[in-house]
C-alpha cells in the first residue's frame, strides 16, 4: 500500500502559498531544520517573495529524490537535470538570479546557489571590460583616474 | 604599482560594501570571483577598490591556489635563438579517465620574457619560475622571479659573482609563507679550493629585495654544479654530485647534506631529475645503456634511508629514447616525459605510454617569428599550479 506522502504548505512574504511534499522542504536545509524543529502544517517565510519562492519550490521539486515502492530510488538522470537546470537559468533575468541567489543563501539550498553563482560568473566572464561589469553589477568605482590607470597599465596584458 | 597596491591593501573600506546597488551578499561576490578564470578575475581587478582588495587578499589567493592543485597543468618554455626570446605556453595535464592511446590537447600563450640575458629556469614552486642570466657585464649575474599566471616579473638586485659560477634556487616556507632565492655562487668546479659563497633574498612586496650572505656552516664544499631541483614542505633540495645532496630549509636557512645510494646518480647526471614523491623527495634517472627508469625515494630523511624501483620502459619508443622523464604527476601513479611538441605519460600499473600532441604553440608572438625553423630548446615541467599571488 503506498504511503500517504506528507504535505507541507510555504506561505512567501506576500502571502502566497505553496503546497509541496515534505521531501521537496528537505532540499533545504533551513526549511528541513524548521519542519524538525516546528511540526505546523504551514511555514511562512517572511524573506521570500511569491515570484522568487515558485522559482525555489519549481527547482526543487525538480531536484528532489523520488523514493518509489520497491525501496528503489530515483532522480531524473544527470544530463536531464542539467540540460533542465540550463533551461531554468537561461530563462531568467540577472535580478531574479540575484534575488535567488539572496533565497537559496537564507534557505541553504547549496546547489541551487552553486547555479546561480555560476550564472552570474559566466555573466561576468563574459563581460569585456571593468564598465562593463560596473553597469551590470552597479557597482560604483571608488578608483581615482589615475590610481583606475595604474591598475589598468598592470593588467593591460589581461584585456586582450 | 606597488605603492597602489600597498595603500589599497592598507585600507580595505568595507564602507563599500554598500555601494554594490546589487542585492548579491559580499561574501557571495566572493564566491562567484572564484568560479571566474584567471584572466577574467586579473582584468576585473580594475572593476573597484573593493574587487581589488578582495582578489589580492590572502584567503582568496590562498583558496584559488588550492583549487589550482586540483588542475595541475603542464608549463613549456622554448627558447627562441635568433630574438633571444623565452616564450612560456602551458596546457592542462592529461587527466587519468582519458583511455586514448593518442591525442592532443592546446595549449595556451601565457607570456613573453624578453630580456635577452634571461634563458633558463633554475627551479620552481607554486608557480614561480626562478631565471638566471648571463648580464653583459661579467661580473654581475641576473636573476628574475617569473609568475606566468599573472605576469608578474621580480627583479632581483644583481649578484656580483665575479666571474664565478651562478645558481639560483627558488623554495617556499608554507610556515612563514615565505619565498625565498638561495643563490650558490662558486668557481668553476673543477678547482679545488672551490669557495662557496650563500646568499638568500626573501621575495616580499613589503620590503626591499636585497641578497644576505649566510654562512657556510659545514665548511664543506663541492666540487659540482647544481643539479636538479625540488622544493618540499620548505625543504629544497638539490644534488651536488659524489653520491650527495644538499637540503636547505627554507626557513631557518641552514644547509645540510643527504648521503645518496652510491649506485644511484641522481646528484651527478643530467639526465635524472628531482621530484616530489608522494611528499618524499625522489629522483628520477634514466640509464643510458638500458631502457631502464630507476625511482629513488629518500624514504627516511634523519636515517638516510632510500627505496629504489626499476621500471623497463614498455618498448622502444623513438619518441622517448634518451628523453629524461621530468616528473610525476597523478599522485606518482604516471611519469611525464617532454620529447618536442608532445607530452608522454607512463602508467606505472598498466605499464602503458600515452602520447598527448601539444598544438598551439605556433601562436602569438612566435608564429611572427617563425616557429618550427629557429626554435631552440622547448623545456616542460609538469604540476605547474596557477597563483594568483602578487611578490
Amino acid at each position: 500500500m503506498e504511503n500517504e506522502k506528507k504535505m507541507i504548505t510555504l506561505k512567501s512574504s506576500d502571502d502566497v502559498t505553496f503546497e509541496v511534499e515534505e521531501a521537496v522542504v528537505l532540499e533545504s536545509q533551513f526549511l528541513s531544520h524548521l519542519v524538525q524543529d516546528c511540526p505546523a502544517p504551514e511555514h511562512k517565510i517572511k524573506e521570500v517573495t511569491g515570484k522568487i519562492l515558485s522559482k525555489v519550490v519549481e527547482y526543487c521539486e525538480k531536484h528532489v529524490v523520488v523514493v518509489v515502492d520497491g525501496g528503489d530510488s530515483s532522480s531524473s538522470s544527470g544530463d536531464d537535470l542539467k540540460k533542465w537546470d540550463d533551461k531554468f537559468i537561461k530563462e531568467m533575468d540577472l535580478s531574479t538570479v540575484y534575488d535567488l541567489i539572496a533565497a537559496a543563501n537564507y534557505l541553504n539550498i547549496q546547489a541551487l546557489l552553486d547555479l546561480m553563482c555560476q550564472r552570474v560568473a559566466d555573466v561576468i566572464t563574459a563581460c569585456k571590460d571593468h564598465k562593463e561589469i560596473r553597469e551590470t553589477l552597479g557597482i560604483v568605482s571608488d578608483y581615482t583616474a589615475e590610481e583606475e590607470a595604474e591598475v589598468l597599465k598592470e593588467n593591460e596584458w589581461a584585456f586582450d | 604599482m606597488e605603492d597602489l597596491q600597498l595603500s589599497l591593501l592598507r585600507q580595505p573600506d568595507l564602507d563599500h560594501v554598500g555601494n554594490c546597488t546589487t542585492t548579491i551578499p559580499f561574501d557571495l561576490i566572493i564566491e562567484i570571483l572564484s568560479l571566474l578564470p584567471t584572466k577574467s578575475l586579473l582584468r576585473f581587478q580594475s572593476v573597484s577598490k573593493l574587487w581589488f582588495c578582495t582578489i589580492r587578499s590572502k584567503s582568496f589567493v590562498d583558496s584559488f591556489l588550492t583549487r589550482s592543485m586540483t588542475r595541475p597543468r603542464i608549463l613549456f618554455t622554448s627558447y627562441h635563438k635568433e630574438s633571444q626570446k623565452s616564450f612560456i605556453f602551458s596546457a592542462p595535464e592529461y587527466e587519468n579517465n582519458d583511455d586514448d592511446k593518442y591525442s592532443s590537447v592546446m595549449a595556451r600563450y601565457d607570456m613573453t620574457i624578453s630580456d635577452p640575458d634571461y634563458y633558463m629556469i633554475y627551479g620552481s614552486v607554486n608557480g614561480f619560475y626562478c631565471f638566471v642570466g648571463v648580464s653583459s657585464n661579467p661580473l654581475c649575474n641576473l636573476i628574475t622571479v617569473y609568475n606566468p599566471t599573472t605576469r608578474q616579473i621580480l627583479k632581483l638586485p644583481d649578484v656580483m659573482s665575479n666571474g664565478r659560477h651562478v645558481d639560483a634556487l627558488l623554495g617556499y616556507d608554507p610556515v612563514e609563507d615565505q619565498y625565498k632565492v638561495l643563490c650558490v655562487v662558486m668557481f668553476e668546479p673543477e678547482r679545488q679550493d672551490n669557495q662557496h659563497d650563500y646568499f638568500v633574498c626573501t621575495l616580499s612586496s613589503s620590503q626591499k629585495q636585497e641578497w644576505r650572505k649566510i654562512d657556510n656552516p659545514i665548511g664543506d664544499s663541492y666540487n659540482s654544479t647544481v643539479f636538479g631541483h625540488t622544493c618540499i614542505d620548505g625543504s629544497l633540495y638539490y644534488g651536488v654530485g659524489e653520491s650527495r645532496m644538499v637540503r636547505f630549509d627554507v626557513r631557518s636557512e641552514k644547509i645540510e647534506f643527504i648521503k645518496i645510494p652510491k649506485t644511484s646518480h641522481i646528484s651527478t647526471l643530467y639526465h635524472s631529475a628531482l621530484i616530489n614523491y608522494k611528499g618524499k623527495l625522489g629522483g628520477l634517472e634514466r640509464s643510458y645503456t638500458e631502457n631502464l627508469i630507476t625511482l629513488w625515494v629518500l624514504e627516511d630523511a634523519e636515517k638516510q634511508e632510500w627505496s629504489s624501483m626499476t621500471c623497463d620502459l614498455p618498448y622502444q619508443d623513438a619518441t622517448l629514447a634518451s628523453v629524461v622523464p621530468q616528473g610525476l604527476i597523478h599522485g606518482g601513479d604516471s611519469m611525464v616525459f617532454c620529447p618536442p611538441f608532445c607530452v608522454c605519460y607512463y602508467d606505472f600499473e598498466k605499464k602503458s605510454i600515452r602520447t598527448v600532441e601539444i598544438r598551439g604553440i605556433e601562436d602569438g608572438d612566435l608564429r611572427l617569428l617563425g616557429f618550427g625553423k629557429l626554435i631552440g630548446e622547448t623545456l616542460c615541467h609538469p604540476s605547474h599550479i596557477e597563483n594568483i599571488r602578487f611578490l
